[in-house]
């Protein structure tokens, strides 16, 4: 800490303390204070500034309108351990966010050491910083989510009785359980990363069934479902044509971009879509592109980053609105990449975060 | 209301000291107050602002007349050709000078900005304090802003601890 300064004068030393101004003037000038950084640094200054800025309401505002920084990234743990961890990905220099990342290191508890039996869990899916983990045998009786972080857990109930007789009878595919973000009516948009959902996705040859549960708002605390009037005529013709043998649930490619969910049909060239408004509907991806990975296009459209059929180009279309309410891939971009016989590109997308880390520059790496 | 097209449309501010300030309607319709009542059309002849002495009202009305996006009507020197950069260059030079006020001005001119709704104003008043917390001190900070630090020593103690973070 630097010595005291000497006493300067600034339009009279002694007069018009910044207190002296009604608090939601104050609260309007610390929301203008760059960082979360300078928000503590204005708290230590008196008590009276603290009050305000450890007010939830003032937080609320703050959070919506400075997203929390990126820190690093949580990855499942590649190291073989008797006991649960979590991998942390911390952001590195230069990265602006690297010191506030070593601190995170110190004070997160990665093994999780927090949770009752932690040797008994594993993980699933990452999202926001938190760690969804599930116990050995049926993954939707025994679920947690995890926040290392902030040491903290929630246990989920059991999914109830008939729900679970249902999850059993659909054995064609199956996408889950997973983490995703606390949807627009959860009040996800003021205090980002407080609420969150975990999604299980389910399907026999006739019914599609989603098991949601939520952390917030009106639903939280139980088990919902949402299903798909739609999905046995989108299948129908892959099961008739033996396309599906179904004695193992097929697992299916996860997505997700604007809110949105994604997933890949196998054998099927469709795309199953959720929307914010938690409805399904389903897309046809461009033929003639693989390894596709979807991603946040400008202006809230989705884009599709593949291969073409040769190798040796990235192909980035996004997908537009035509002026009669039908949508149409549109090529954006054709991006030339090395290629070598025998090498095969693969993505590296861990989580949505780690894609805006990235600022939509391409991750590729052949292994 | 009349017609736009009728000249310059100008509408009387009066302050509580009595004082009376004839300007275009576009320069006080920068606050978003003063527009919302001429919207409203709950303006007739002359609006009283409250709480707002006539200096402080002078000098908010000098920073509208600056910031009212021009349509050619101001300098009749200025081309169409000016550049946009070059004009957002003169308009930061005009608004450090116009902030370079003593302490108990800028906060009135906060009061005032945050009263008539006027984002720019608000935003450069608020800067100082903005600056004075990122680059300072502690005890810097608590000189400039004139606030005391009346935490107990204890309760001082933790909070150190837990914000050092925030000084390194």
């Amino acid at each position: 800490m630097p010595p005291p300064p000497a006493r300067r004068t600034l339009g009279g030393n002694a007069s018009a303390p910044l207190t002296s101004l009604p608090n939601d003037l104050v609260e309007e000038i610390f929301l203008r204070l760059p960082t979360a950084t300078d928000l503590a640094r204005a708290s230590m200054a008196c008590a009276s500034f603290r009050r305000i800025i450890a007010g939830h309401f003032f937080l609320r505002r703050f959070r919506a309108l400075h997203r929390p920084p990126l820190v690093g990234v949580l990855a499942y743990d590649s190291a073989e351990r008797k006991s649960l961890s979590v991998a942390f990905l911390p952001a590195q220099p230069p990265h602006p966010s690297a010191a506030a990342a070593a601190l995170t290191l110190a004070a997160a508890d990665f093994s999780c050491s927090f949770l009752p039996s932690p040797e008994l869990w594993s993980t699933r899916d990452f999202r926001d910083g938190r760690a969804l983990l599930s116990k050995q045998g049926d993954s939707l009786a025994n679920l947690a989510v995890c926040d290392p972080l902030h040491r903290r857990y929630l246990l989920l109930p059991a999914i109830p009785h008939d729900l679970a007789v249902l999850a059993r009878q659909l054995k064609l595919m199956h996408c889950g359980p997973f983490l995703a973000p606390a949807g627009e009516n959860e009040g996800d948009s003021a205090n980002a990363p407080s609420g969150f959902r975990v999604m299980c996705l389910r399907m026999s040859s006739t019914k599609l069934v989603l098991f949601v549960f939520y952390s917030s708002g009106a639903r939280a605390g139980q088990w919902h479902t949402v299903t798909f009037d739609g999905w046995s005529a989108l299948i129908a013709q892959y099961v008739s044509a033996g396309f599906f043998p179904g004695t193992v649930p097929l697992p299916i490619r996860r997505h997700y971009a604007h809110g949105c969910f994604y997933w890949e049909i196998p054998y099927t060239r469709k795309l199953l879509v959720l929307d914010t408004l938690m409805e399904f509907s389903s897309l046809s991806p461009l033929l003639g592109r693989y390894q596709r990975v979807f991603v946040e296009a400008r202006e809230g459209r989705l884009g599709m980053i593949s291969h073409g059929i040769n190798g040796d180009r990235l192909l980035y279309d996004i997908l537009r609105d035509n002026e009669d309410g039908t949508k149409q891939w549109q090529m954006e971009d054709v991006i030339p990449v090395p290629h070598y016989y025998g090498v095969r590109y693969e993505w590296h997308t861990s989580t949505c975060r780690a894609q805006q880390l990235c600022r939509g520059q391409l991750a590729a790496a052949a292994p | 209301m009349a017609t736009r097209e009728a000249g310059k449309k100008m509408i009387m501010l009066k302050s509580p000291d009595g004082m009376e300030f004839e300007v275009e309607e576009a320069v006080a319709m920068e606050s978003q107050t003063i527009r919302k009542m001429i919207e409203d059309d709950c303006a007739d002849t002359a609006i009283l602002i409250p709480n707002i002495n006539s200096k402080i009202l002078s000098r908010v009305i000098e920073y509208c007349n600056k910031h009212v996006p021009t349509t050619g009507a101001t300098g009749a020197a200025a081309s169409d050709t000016v550049a946009p950069a070059a004009l957002a260059e003169d308009l930061k030079i005009w608004d450090a000078e116009f902030i370079k006020v003593n302490r108990a001005t800028r906060f009135d001119l906060i009061q005032a900005a945050s009263y008539l709704n006027i984002k720019g104003l608000l935003d450069l008043t608020s800067q100082t304090t903005i600056d004075t917390i990122s680059d300072n001190s502690l005890e810097e900070i608590r000189s400039f802003l004139s606030t005391k630090n009346d935490y107990l020593p204890e309760e001082e103690q933790t909070i150190r601890r837990e914000n050092q973070w925030a000084f390194q």
